[in-house]
């Protein structure tokens, strides 16, 4: 019995955060404000030139925007793939800065 | 005040108590930081252990896990200033299962080693367009998906990455061949870098190569000897390739691992077997929002990296939410997982005991995970 409780117990908090976290994924992905299409769409330029530049150190990098800051994450291979990675995001219209968190892995 | 508003407050707070957003990024060489990772898995087995059979990370289920803490610092090897550093420190549940148990003999201070992720140093070389030499403990194979959950596209790891080498203890080189190609060759102590078998080194090599715009290749290949008979003829041969394809606003990489190894000690020395396959897929849906499948199989014919002989296939799909705010980078991901385990030995622990005193096993599990990731780079 006491496990038939917990177990309803632990599916109601489930389906609780659930729901929650749908919620917001729902106002989030279908009511998109001027600013976050704005991002998206930098965020998306930033990527293609990465695409572009067919370097190996390029292909393995996320990239967000957050009001026009750029936000680089991920791994490079070297010092100067970060550095180039960096360049090329500064090089796109409307990039107010670029966060570069690139972790290099030798 | 509106959301957006006080978002944005938050956001410009957060940049100016950072000091590396007001820095030329590009001129720093150096980089320190660290992240937490902390999970809820709910296992409709309820097993009494709370174990997730035949798992190395996110083992522990129905609790709450703190399953990774890590701190680093870094320098990176430039033309300018050759020599490199890198140090990190982890701890947690996740930490727990490199210690080697079982039929591997763990190495001495293996229980103390295993919260040392990185400890190397390394040579930027002035040979062509440079060759990086690296010594001491450093990160293992460049398979698709990391053993830090953090750089993945799902919170739980498939087993593949699991029981890849995803650290090792050596020396190695690395040079890029062409911007689109490098190749590194290893020399290093065992498979599994807290084990120790024999005082015979390991060989490993891996091959990146960006074929196109769009695909890029990755080869990892081990040979070398993980027993204490060190006869060629009992040298592990273990591969991992994984190709990616990668869009704007989607990517899907498919990952094989096989591997194959004579047991020394058994009669007749049978030949063990084990593949592993793993299908990688994510599509951003909007700014922070994505979500991600990957379905997956590992088959482990005679037992040797799982401990059972079984056959597991699996289907992971995750709700991710992942946010930077300045220095910080917050990941919220919500995750269904169903597993099946068949074979001889297969199963997945669930609540109750056998006559015998051991867990019962039940061949399918269901779980959902709730875990929240924060990490903070200077």
């Amino acid at each position: 019995m006491n496990k038939d409780r917990r177990t309803a117990r632990h599916l109601v908090s489930v389906a609780l955060v659930t729901v929650a976290l749908l919620t917001a994924c729902h106002s989030a992905v279908f009511t998109r404000s001027e600013s976050r299409v704005r991002d998206d769409t930098l965020a998306r330029e930033v990527k293609n030139r990465f695409l572009e530049a067919r370097q190996l150190d390029l292909s393995r990098i996320d990239v967000s925007a957050e009001n026009g800051v750029i936000y680089l994450s991920g791994e490079s291979g070297n010092s100067e793939s970060k550095f180039v990675a960096e360049q090329l995001a500064l090089g796109i219209t409307g990039v107010k800065r670029v966060v570069n968190k690139l972790e290099v892995q030798p | 005040m509106s959301l957006r508003r006080l978002d944005c407050m938050v956001l410009m707070g957060c940049l100016l108590l950072s000091p590396q957003t007001a820095l030329a990024q590009s001129e720093k060489t150096w980089s320190a930081g660290g992240f937490l990772d902390l999970s809820y898995g709910l296992d409709f087995n309820f097993p009494d252990n709370h174990r997730w059979r035949s798992k190395e990370t996110t083992q522990r289920v129905n609790e709450l896990s703190p399953n990774l803490g890590y701190a680093y610092f870094e320098k990176d090897p430039t033309a300018g200033s050759r020599w490199g550093i890198e140090l990190a420190a982890q701890a947690g549940r996740d930490t727990e299962s490199l210690v080697p148990s079982g039929r591997e003999q763990p190495i001495g201070g293996a229980d103390v080693l295993r919260h040392v992720a990185r400890a190397n140093v390394s040579y930027l070389a002035p040979l062509g367009s440079g060759l990086t030499l690296t010594a001491g403990i450093f990160r293992g194979f460049r398979n698709y998906e990391s053993y830090y959950a953090k750089n993945n596209f799902n919170y739980t790891r498939a087993y593949l990455t699991d029981y890849n080498p995803n650290f090792m203890m050596g020396a190695g080189a690395e040079y890029e061949v062409s911007p689109a190609m490098e190749l590194s060759l290893f020399v290093i102590n065992e498979y599994n870098y807290l084990a120790h078998a024999n005082n015979l080194p390991g060989y490993a090599a891996v091959m990146e190569w960006r074929a196109s715009k769009h695909l890029t290749a990755y080869q990892n290949l081990y040979y070398g000897p993980d027993q204490q008979l060190t006869d060629v003829k009992y040298w592990r041969l273990f591969s991992d390739s994984t190709l990616e394809w990668r869009e704007l606003d989607w990517t899907v990489a498919l990952s094989f691992d096989v591997g194959t190894e004579r047991m020394a000690e058994q009669p007749d020395s049978p030949r063990t077997f084990w593949m592993g396959s793993a299908l990688f897929t994510q599509w951003n849906l909007t700014g922070p929002w994505s979500v991600a499948v990957r379905p997956e199989l590992f088959w482990d014919r005679n037992g040797r990296v799982t401990g059972f002989e079984q056959f597991i296939w699996a289907n992971t799909s995750t709700l991710e939410y992942r946010r930077h705010f300045g220095p910080h980078l917050g990941i919220l991901r919500l995750e269904h997982r169903y597993d099946r385990s068949t074979g001889q030995e297969g199963g997945f622990f669930k609540n109750g005991l056998t006559a015998a005193g051991q867990p019962q096993l039940t061949p399918g599990q269901h779980l959902i995970w709730l875990s929240a990731i924060w990490a903070l780079d200077f």
